[in-house]
């Protein structure tokens, strides 16, 4: 491998938990965002010999990856009926005192939302908040960083309104 | 972020920075993902983390330098090994059982006892000669590597069959260790080949049209083939060398390399970019160990009664050997010398373990 590239072990632990909760908010359910997210890293270990850090940075190259898996899982025959079914019914993790906590609460609310916006929205709130510049969202995305920046922005708005409709 | 966050900006951070896999996730995929890693890369890493002595890190040195990183075994789990070994996957976690060895370091400097004599190369004269010298030489190291993994048996290729919904399709082709018919597929699972060089491995057949690529660019057909052996559990890893593609006719093949020395991934595509065959090497579970090389008096060859050869080329490399239970990547010094007979000169190549 390159002299200039980290040890793989080094990506995966700085950019787990951010696939993760990427993927999670495009998937919903914890166990799809499980798999997806293994189905991520696994296919970054087997590409990574060839990827160059010329070519993108590393959170560009592995969120590519992970968006390419989470859109692939959601495609899959019989996903979407099975994912309004996660948003609406899934069960909250009660093992963990912690995760009742009413912040937890209304984070994973905040991004039940985000699960609902339409695809490209939602891509861009995801991948803007998983730490990515508009560049690494427009180069994701296929589109220019100021496109980027565009829907984002778009996508803010959107969910702002639904944000105020739950509130009511 | 440039702008001003406002506050659904600061929640959409929180929520995505808070929001983390169960515990015990990440070490659990980590493992699964060193599962996959060359066994050779995990024991240099692990040489390297407990500081063993001069013996390993020339150990290391021999590896990377002398082999050009070849005999990297590919990572994936393969038929059990020795009771030393630990953890265990199996191809889509429903094939034969399959062990990692995490604690290479701790036993790689034993030996595993006798070795297999390397089976004679095929190419150059075949018959018997009478060395009259050997002043060929190559200068080794004091120790040597030698990879040992445990052969597949026809209840493990079974096993790997029946995780694909595969089952046993006769008649199984010589040398085989079974011939399996899934749904549109066949497989052949073949143990270690000295003759031809491989190690175990297993042909996919598609049945006709099963799969196309989906264009006729070299990216394309990659895509399909990997995807393809990904079905299986035996797509090319992070130790693969390419992919080359080459064009010969109507037919398109596409390989990747596991080593100069070894064998690897390859498929053939017809006209219509349907795939015809691939083939990969089976997942394996290598142990290494380092033995004492030879010295000049035990490289001495005798008298086999055939004409006169002087043996002045002499290389060091590594072969693949089985002695039924075990398969070995062992290190062999591959003499060869040039005689005349009838007036035509012929090649004498003489492989001699380069271990004791």
């Amino acid at each position: 491998m390159p002299g200039d590239k980290p040890p793989f072990e080094e990506l995966y632990r700085d950019f787990l938990n951010r696939i993760y909760a990427y993927v999670r908010a495009q998937l919903g359910s914890q166990a799809d965002a499980e798999d997806v997210t293994s189905q991520v890293f696994i296919k970054a270990w087997e590409a990574y010999p060839r990827y160059e850090p010329q070519g993108a940075t590393p959170a560009s190259w592995l969120f590519r990856i992970a968006r390419n898996a989470a859109l692939d899982h959601l495609r899959s025959a019989g996903r979407k009926e099975r994912l309004a079914r996660a948003v609406a019914h899934e069960p909250e993790a009660v093992a963990d005192p912690a995760e009742l906590a009413a912040e937890r609460i209304q984070h994973r609310a905040l991004l039940a939302l985000v699960e609902r916006l339409p695809e490209r929205q939602r891509e861009a709130i995801s991948l803007r908040h998983s730490g990515l510049s508009f560049a690494e969202v427009g180069s994701i995305l296929g589109s220019s960083e100021d496109a980027a920046k565009m829907l984002y922005h778009r996508a803010l708005r959107v969910l702002r309104e639904a944000a105020a409709e739950e509130t009511g | 972020m440039s702008e001003q966050p406002d506050p659904l900006q600061e929640r959409l951070d929180q929520a995505f920075a808070t929001t983390r896999p169960r515990r015990g996730f990440e070490d659990e995929l980590w493992s699964r993902i060193q599962a996959r890693r060359s066994p050779w890369a995990r024991f240099l890493e692990s040489a390297r983390r407990v500081q063993l002595g001069p013996a390993v890190a020339g150990l290391a040195v021999l590896l990377v330098v002398v082999l050009a990183g070849g005999l990297l075994l590919h990572g994936r789990p393969g038929p059990s090994g020795a009771a030393t070994s630990a953890g265990g996957l199996s191809p889509q976690g429903n094939g034969p059982q399959a062990v990692q060895r995490g604690g290479a370091a701790n036993a790689d400097l034993q030996t595993f006892g006798p070795l297999p004599q390397p089976l004679q190369p095929s190419s150059g004269y075949p018959g018997p000669v009478t060395v009259t010298g050997a002043t060929g030489s190559v200068a080794l190291p004091a120790r040597l590597p030698v990879t040992r993994y445990r052969e597949w048996t026809v209840a493990q290729a079974d096993a790997f069959a029946a995780s694909f919904n595969a089952r046993p399709a006769g008649p199984t082709p010589p040398g085989a260790l079974g011939r399996y018919a899934g749904k549109d597929f066949t497989l052949v699972l073949y143990p270690t080949d000295p003759a031809g060089g491989t190690e175990p491995r297993v042909v996919i057949t598609p049945a006709p049209g099963a799969l196309r690529a989906g264009g006729s660019d070299d990216a394309a057909v990659v895509t399909a083939v990997t995807d393809y052996l990904s079905r299986f559990d035996v797509a090319p890893g992070g130790s693969a060398q390419g992919p080359t593609v080459t064009r010969s006719g109507d037919q398109v093949q596409v390989r990747w390399a596991l080593s100069p020395l070894r064998q690897g991934w390859s498929a053939t595509l017809g006209s219509d970019l349907g795939i015809q065959s691939a083939e990969a090497p089976l997942p394996l579970s290598p142990e290494v160990a380092t033995y004492a090389s030879v010295n000049n008096q035990q490289v001495y060859i005798g008298s086999g009664g055939g004409p006169n050869v002087v043996l002045d080329s002499a290389a060091l490399t590594y072969v693949v050997a089985s002695d039924g239970t075990y398969g070995y990547f062992e290190p062999v010094i591959r003499y060869s010398g040039h005689f005349t007979q009838g007036g035509v000169t012929y090649e004498k190549q003489i492989l001699v373990l380069a271990v004791r």
